[in-house]
């Protein structure tokens, strides 16, 4: 591939310790003082390697608690990788969950200038961008209304148009398109990021719908256990993981 | 209100990121704190008036403290104590609060500190001004020590951010700090010259000039903006030196832990 890798990361490799019973209080503390701890080390990433060129989509699959996520957020840099392990980005990133992040005692209004500015963006930009993410959302009605009287569909379709009028150049999405809004939105979602909308930005999707995966998705890293257990063309990781699902 | 204040402030500066989140974080927090209710700032003004007219009638009336110009000494030291507990109390939980953001976007987490401060520090610029309009009724007059007065205050704000960032670090491990920490504030309380003067606490308990860093602010703001004298240099010092060392210990220990919090939070 000649096109410059945007995300390169050698040996990243993640372990959680926790402790079983350990509540983080003092009292826990104290009355702990003399027992050993029963520390339990989770392997959450082995060793994993990815490089990503500029205007790829790459998607990540696998079983629940397989480190998608882990993965997803140690790209974020929200997660230090172990020692050793080497990450690269060039660009802006952004993880992009459903639900988060957002103030339900303001306004849409305030929210898109609050949401938006830690994503990144200037107020001017912010400025720039209203209109758009609220025709995207279908929420000029209620700009005003609290966040705390939106039905649950409205204010996934405003994190939805929030994050995709950010200023990034990697979108990190997060099971993104697990059920926004009514079948209407939904076409309307899965559409922007098909690569036509989004030209230029590098995309990793995890999701564990195999369809979003197999419809935008030039590679797949398939993940097991924290392990890589395959990386490649598509349809062929996707068809394997599939084969190997349907064996248990 | 705030924004009418600042808002042209702001867009006369350069376009910066940085600057613009901070304050969306000070404004939203401060909203957050007041505005959800129907008297909304108002809040922040009753509260210590409230304790003013209780402490005031105790000490002035019942145990007969004789300090010139009681009232204003005693809403002084209870506008600052208030400050100082409100921004400590709040700093404590904050990254637990922005939790949802921090887990998406690797933003600098002292950015989220510096907004919470602003926002106290507004709320505290309110009850100052308070205290400026009443100290005219109380024929205060001021003269040029009492431009020593925003040093002073500056001194405050170091020290506590570097608490907010120390206690917001010992949150990550004990959740149950503020239990600790209410406790602690009820002695700073009564350890600070909030109802006393300074000469008792030179008499009896001199200690509490060194240990408790509040002490000294207390002393220097009253001796600058209230009898126009000019602060206690070895005071102002020695404080001064307190803020520095704990921020830098502060900043330490939360570059160290804060990437912790993410994941442990």
């Amino acid at each position: 591939m000649d096109t410059q890798n945007v995300i390169k990361i050698t040996d990243v490799s993640k372990t959680f310790k926790v402790v079983e019973n350990k509540n983080y209080t003092i009292r826990g503390a104290l009355v702990n003082m003399f027992r050993r701890d029963n520390v339990k080390v989770i392997h959450g990433l082995n060793n994993i390697n990815l490089e990503v060129a500029k205007g790829e989509q790459v998607g990540i699959i696998g079983m629940n608690g397989s480190g998608k996520s882990t993965l997803l957020k140690i790209i974020a840099g929200v997660y230090k990788p172990d020692k050793g392990g080497v990450i690269k980005i060039e660009g802006k990133c952004v993880r992009l969950a459903l639900g988060t992040g957002f103030n339900f005692e303001f306004s849409a209004r305030q929210n898109i200038y609050i949401n938006g500015s830690l994503m990144g963006m200037s107020f001017r930009q912010i400025g720039e961008r209203f209109e758009k993410i609220l025709d995207f959302s279908e929420l000029h009605d209620f700009v005003d209304t609290k966040l705390k009287f939106y039905s649950s569909g409205m204010v996934s379709r405003l994190a939805f148009a929030i994050a995709i009028n950010t200023e990034a150049d990697i979108y990190l999405l997060d099971e993104f398109f697990g059920g926004v809004g009514d079948a209407s939105f939904q076409q309307k979602s899965a559409k922007v990021f098909n690569k036509s909308v989004i030209e230029g930005k590098t995309i990793i999707n995890v999701s564990h719908s195999i369809d979003i995966i197999r419809q935008n998705c030039d590679r797949v890293m398939w993940l097991e256990n924290g392990n890589c257990r395959m990386l490649g063309e598509a349809n062929h990781v996707i068809d394997r993981y599939i084969e190997s699902y349907d064996a248990k | 209100m705030i924004n009418q204040l600042l808002g042209p402030l702001l867009k006369r500066l350069p376009e910066n990121n940085k600057l613009e989140r901070i304050w969306v974080l000070a404004k939203t927090d401060f909203i957050e704190r007041y505005y959800g209710t129907r008297l909304g700032i108002v809040w922040a003004l009753i509260n210590p008036f409230f304790q003013l007219v209780v402490y005031y009638i105790a000490f002035s009336v019942i145990f007969a403290v004789e300090i010139p110009n009681f009232a204003l000494y005693v809403f002084s030291g209870l506008i600052l104590m208030m400050f100082f507990s409100e921004a400590t109390t709040k700093g404590l939980s904050l990254m637990g609060r922005y939790k949802a953001i921090l887990e998406n976007i690797n933003i600098n987490k002292l950015d989220l500190f510096y907004g919470a401060m602003i926002s106290a520090s507004i709320a505290f610029g309110f009850n100052l001004f308070v205290y400026i309009l009443l100290s005219f009724f109380f024929d205060v007059i001021y003269n040029i020590n009492a431009l020593f007065a925003p040093l002073i205050l500056l001194n405050f704000i170091l020290i506590i951010l570097a608490v907010q960032l120390i206690l917001s670090v010992l949150y990550i491990f004990f959740r149950d700090i503020n239990h600790l920490w209410d406790m602690m504030l009820l002695l700073l309380f009564w350890g600070s010259p909030i109802f006393y003067s300074k000469d008792v606490i030179v008499e009896k308990l001199p200690i509490l000039l060194y240990i408790n860093p509040l002490t000294g602010i207390f002393i220097n703001i009253r001796e600058t903006l209230l009898y126009s004298n000019p602060p206690d240099w070895n005071l102002f010092l020695l404080n001064y030196i307190t803020a520095i060392v704990l921020l830098i210990i502060a900043l330490l220990l939360f570059k160290r832990f804060s990437p912790k919090a993410v994941e442990i939070i």
